[in-house]
């Protein structure tokens, strides 16, 4: 169905994304963070081209080595690879940054729409089991659902998802709220709209800036956690590559070995640095009180 | 004016009653949801099925599910989490648990204290003067504590202050028997520390900037007070308001955190009991571990929750 006010709607969408696109353009380090991103992301998919080793193949001959050039971030205990190994581990964090996050979004702003909008004892049992969810720490939640289902990559991420999904229905909750108050709502109520065309043409809309906003800074704490379980063992299990379990490879050769700590934590703090440099870069550029012109 | 407060401190007690009722629902939950039979579990494999239909009857895991939950909760409010299933003896898993916990409370002190004492002053400074070399270094700050982990902190450090330099212990609690040693303590704490002290940073410096702008100061600037004063006097008791809610939201953080790094230092508190439960299918410590650390951050909650009760008036009547 086209409403006559559908391609005045579409330009003003476009221009919308224009002046944010052009806002966020202009803060250097969002765009160095989304570069850098963007570099990762790429690698991670691509490591079967970029990666120089295979990132299981064990050398014996080969061990423990110091970066050199052929090993440009040196080898582990058994002989493999290191820079491959942190190029494949990539694809752990990434999965997890995007899948479990993308749970935690649909459910928790599902959640959040469906109690601040429609209100009344829907609202009050929603924000009932949120309030109980976010008496939990993260990463403790997180570390009390693997620790019963058992390690697997499969049951961290969904353990990082069930950790997020409270504060997305929070923040969506919150802002439907006030949204929900608003003349346009009334207008759109006025003209005869159903409630789901409502949610999703008016109410929806007008709460992306600060779910696309709390979406990347959550991606950034959704790898440290990953990267924390899979550092206790329960993450993730061997010989698949991922951050985390390096570093406790790590400090068993914390002696002899510096490479094996400092690498694969590197690549954990610059991806989760990028995703808050994006996160804060996009902040700024869709609020218009800290808009940069 | 004493009335609402006192509506207010009630009405965030049956709050947190039934925050805690919900917690003990969700543990005994997923452990009971864990893989295995816990009567398996406590006779070990070499039994017979009618052994362990006898162990069940005993541990009444033939009830219904609701009964075995008031059981359990009955005993776990007196404090009784049963017993361990996985050491030599046999320890009651509170004694344990409180054991483990004298260890590792100094290190979330510790840790807690010198992130308030880096970040504090640092985000006070960053907030009165914005866009100075000292508010850059602020953020840098704030921006490396939420971006690397603690764990990889702590090994850094290890690589540094142990290895390379040999100045402080790698790993453990202190000599046997000697007790706490301050030694040991440096670098657990550093890198338990970073999280918080980046967080607190940023909101003590946003909470800084805010109130700076806002007309009372410059009121109490046109006024002639010296600019000392206008800080410590009127901004910064505005500013520390919004800092207690998120301080105390932050310690969960600190909390789970202390788990991980006790992991890297070999620190013998909960952290390193906890690990040491789930991979042996001890559930009744991961119980008592993940209830107590969760009541202890509800406590601490309530508490600053009550604190700004009384700090602001505005939230009283929210």
């Amino acid at each position: 169905m086209s409403l006559p006010g559908e391609s005045i709607r579409r330009t003003a969408r476009f221009r919308w994304v224009i002046l944010i696109g052009h806002s966020y353009m202009r803060n250097r380090t969002a765009m160095a963070g989304a570069i850098a991103l963007t570099l990762f992301a790429l690698a991670a998919v691509f490591a079967g081209v970029v990666a120089p080793h295979d990132p299981l193949e064990q050398v014996w001959t080969e061990t423990l080595e110091q970066p050199s050039l052929k090993h440009p971030m040196g080898t582990d205990d058994l002989g493999r690879d290191l820079l491959s190994r942190v190029i494949y581990g990539g694809r752990v964090s990434l999965q997890v940054g995007i899948l479990s996050v993308g749970i935690a979004v649909a459910i928790g702003v599902t959640a959040g729409l469906t109690a601040g909008y429609y209100g009344g004892w829907l609202d009050t049992l929603i924000m009932r089991i949120v309030d109980a969810a976010l008496a939990f720490p993260s990463l403790l939640l997180a570390i009390l659902i693997v620790g019963v289902l058992g390690p697997s990559l499969r049951n961290a991420m969904l353990a990082i998802a069930v950790a997020f999904i409270p504060a997305f229905a929070r923040i969506t909750r919150a802002n439907a709220l006030s949204v929900r108050e608003h003349e346009y709502v009334e207008a759109a109520r006025a003209l005869g709209a159903g409630t789901f065309h409502i949610v999703r043409k008016a109410v929806l809309p007008n709460l992306l800036s600060p779910i696309i906003v709390a979406t990347s800074l959550s991606m950034g704490a959704a790898i440290l956690i990953e990267a924390g379980l899979s550092f206790l063992g329960l993450g993730i299990q061997p010989p698949t590559p991922a951050w985390g379990s390096m570093l406790s490879f790590g400090r068993k050769f914390i002696t002899m070995a510096w490479w094996l700590s400092l690498f694969p934590g590197l690549a954990i703090f610059l991806t989760v640095l990028s995703l808050n440099f994006v996160g804060d870069g996009l902040r700024e550029a869709l609020d218009p009180r800290q808009r940069r012109r | 004016m004493e009335g609402t407060i006192r509506v207010y401190i009630v009405r965030r007690l049956l709050q947190t009653a039934y925050v805690l009722l919900a917690l003990s629902v969700v543990v005994f939950v997923a452990v009971r949801a864990a893989p295995g039979d816990p009567a398996q579990a406590r006779l070990g494999r070499e039994v017979t099925r009618e052994a362990v239909e006898e162990e069940r009857r005993a541990m009444g895991l033939h009830r219904p599910i609701f009964i075995q939950y008031g059981i359990w909760l009955s005993n776990t409010l007196r404090g009784d989490f049963g017993k361990t299933i996985s050491y030599a003896t046999d320890w009651v898993i509170l004694d344990l648990v409180l054991e483990k916990l004298k260890r590792t409370i100094p290190l979330a002190l510790a840790a807690l204290l010198l992130a308030v004492a880096v970040s504090i002053p640092l985000g006070i400074v960053a907030g009165v003067r914005p866009y100075t070399w000292i508010d850059n270094s602020a953020s840098a700050v704030a921006l490396f504590g939420v971006s690397a982990p603690n764990f990889w902190v702590g090994l850094m450090l290890i690589l540094f202050f142990s290895v390379r330099l040999g100045w402080f212990p790698a790993s453990g609690y202190g000599p046997l028997g000697d007790g706490l040693n301050l030694r040991h303590l440096v670098l657990p704490s550093i890198a338990l520390s970073i999280q918080m002290m980046g967080a607190l940073t940023r909101y003590m410096r946003s909470g800084m900037l805010d109130v700076m702008t806002s007309d009372y100061i410059r009121t109490a600037r046109a006024k002639g007070l010296p600019e000392r004063s206008v800080i410590v006097r009127h901004a910064l008791k505005n500013a520390l308001l919004s800092v207690v809610t998120v301080f105390a939201l932050d310690l969960g953080g600190l909390l789970a955190g202390a788990l991980v790094t006790e992991t890297v230092f070999q620190w013998p508190g909960i952290g390193l009991l906890l690990l040491g439960a789930i991979n042996n299918r001890d559930y009744g410590i991961v119980q008592a571990v993940v209830l107590l650390t969760a009541v202890i951050y509800v406590m601490v909650n309530l508490m600053a929750d009550i604190v700004y009760g009384y700090l602001d008036p505005r939230i009283r009547y929210g």
